[in-house]
């Protein structure tokens, strides 16, 4: 029987969870807001889309976060739309890493997060290399104009760019992941179809209620 | 409303055809189409929120056309040099190639927030949902709108609340760094509880079960639709030709 993505999502996402997955597309796009109000030099655009991965599988995650990327561009950052390759991949990646277990242990966290920022890197350099020639206007621009300066082509240097920034942006996103995974209530976890990607059968996960 | 959706798609269609086919001469004066369009009925933003998003982006779009091309100048080396500053030459194919990149993105940025400012998402969920979007989709699609719609106002009772506490969150980037712990442990929980919530409150109400799309006619497509997309395929056409 072949693969089909419509089951794949069926199996990974009863219907009672439907107004989560919503949820956490709500929280990739407002965490645009949310660090544009406090002022900090991150994106953390993924949150929602790794507490997914991590909670309910990879494909209901690709599928929340290319949802993401279509709101963004429909509420004001249309260019958004074209890293829905990306956002794919952190969704596959990060699911990968929550079914090895990585999210039990908060090094494994951090090595996940900064795989994840190569990972980001690599595929959203050509993106923003081809289409933007490397210049989105964000607070990231001085490193490839700097790359750049040093003799490397458009492709080289925004992927030098991604390198130096997406490994760290990642790291605190699995980081907030991890600290939300570890303050629900077991009961709570326990709901999600993945939570034993979260607590072993035998732990001795505290239970905040 | 349904039929103007079908003939917005298509625009759309024929604007991003545009962008990667046609040359930069030829985008220029299609950008200043779009400018102009937003104040036609069609076009016109459906809330005052999302005209100033409009008016916003117009500002971010002057801005990266400037930066591209200072920056393509100043490294692409080649052509007649336009300005000198010091040790600092911008050259004139530079210069063109940050025009043609800043063009292309423009047309696709411009287009594509033209019609998501005039078009109330919810008709496009239930336009989107006539032609066969999965009911389980459309769903994910409200829900993330309620929430989107919802977490701003939450986020800003947390911070003040937070504040009123005594805590600093208008501080440094480290002291800002701390309240964004402090302000996204309370926002994810309780609302990951009112998802769930609100999951259990739409499968007792059969909402869940339920298909929204099946009982709606499909709209019929405008003749303007046809003509966009059939003017599409010949740029396309014509460009693989050339």
């Amino acid at each position: 029987m072949g693969f089909s993505l419509a089951n794949a999502i069926k199996r990974e996402v009863p219907g009672n969870m439907l107004p989560f997955v919503g949820f956490c597309i709500a929280l990739n796009v407002t965490a645009g807001y949310l660090t544009a109000l406090i002022k900090l030099p991150l994106y953390l655009d993924a949150i929602g889309t790794v507490l997914l991965a991590a909670l309910c599988g990879p494909w209901i995650a690709a599928i929340a976060g290319s949802i993401s990327n279509l709101l963004f561009g429909a509420l004001g950052n249309p260019t958004m739309i074209f890293f829905i390759p990306t956002m794919i991949a952190i969704a596959l990646f990060s699911s990968a890493v929550a079914r090895w277990g990585w999210f039990r242990r908060w090094y494994l966290v951090v090595l996940g997060g900064i795989l994840q920022g190569v990972v980001a890197a690599v595929i959203s350099a050509p993106i923003s290399a081809y289409l933007f020639s490397g210049v989105t206007l964000g607070g990231t621009d001085f490193l490839v104009i700097y790359f750049r300066s040093m003799g490397n082509s458009i492709l080289d240097s925004v992927l030098y760019q991604g390198l130096s920034s997406d490994p760290v942006d990642k790291t605190i996103t699995y980081l907030i992941v991890f600290s939300l995974l570890m303050n629900l209530p077991r009961r709570i976890l326990q709901k999600f179809p993945r939570h034993s990607n979260i607590i072993r059968p035998s732990s001795s996960h505290a239970d905040a209620t | 409303m349904q039929r103007s959706i079908a003939a917005k798609l298509s625009l759309l269609l024929f604007f991003w055809v545009c962008a990667f086919a046609l040359e930069w001469n030829l985008i220029l004066p299609l950008i200043g189409i779009l400018v102009v369009a937003r104040w036609t009925i069609p076009f016109r933003p459906v809330t005052d929120r999302l005209a100033r998003a409009w008016n916003k982006f117009l500002l971010y779009l002057l801005l990266l056309f400037i930066a591209l091309m200072a920056v393509n100048a100043l490294f692409i080396k080649g052509g007649a040099v336009l300005l000198e500053f010091g040790p600092l030459r911008f050259h004139s194919e530079g210069a063109i190639f940050g025009l043609a990149t800043a063009a292309r993105v423009g047309l696709l940025s411009l287009a594509t927030l033209l019609m998501f400012i005039s078009t109330p998402l919810k008709n496009l969920v239930k336009f989107l949902q006539a032609w066969g979007l999965s009911p389980s989709i459309a769903m994910v699609i409200l829900q993330a709108l309620f929430f989107v719609q919802k977490l701003p106002s939450r986020i800003d009772q947390i911070l003040l609340a937070q504040e009123a506490r005594g805590a600093n969150v208008r501080g440094n980037v480290l002291a800002r760094a701390r309240s964004l712990t402090a302000l996204l442990a309370p926002l994810v929980l309780s609302s990951i509880l009112e998802s769930l919530q609100r999951g259990l409150a739409l499968e007792l109400r059969g909402a869940l079960h339920a298909v929204p799309g099946a009982d709606r006619e499909r709209p019929a497509i405008p003749i303007e639709a046809y003509v966009l997309v059939l003017l599409a395929i010949i740029i396309l056409l014509l460009r693989f030709a050339s």
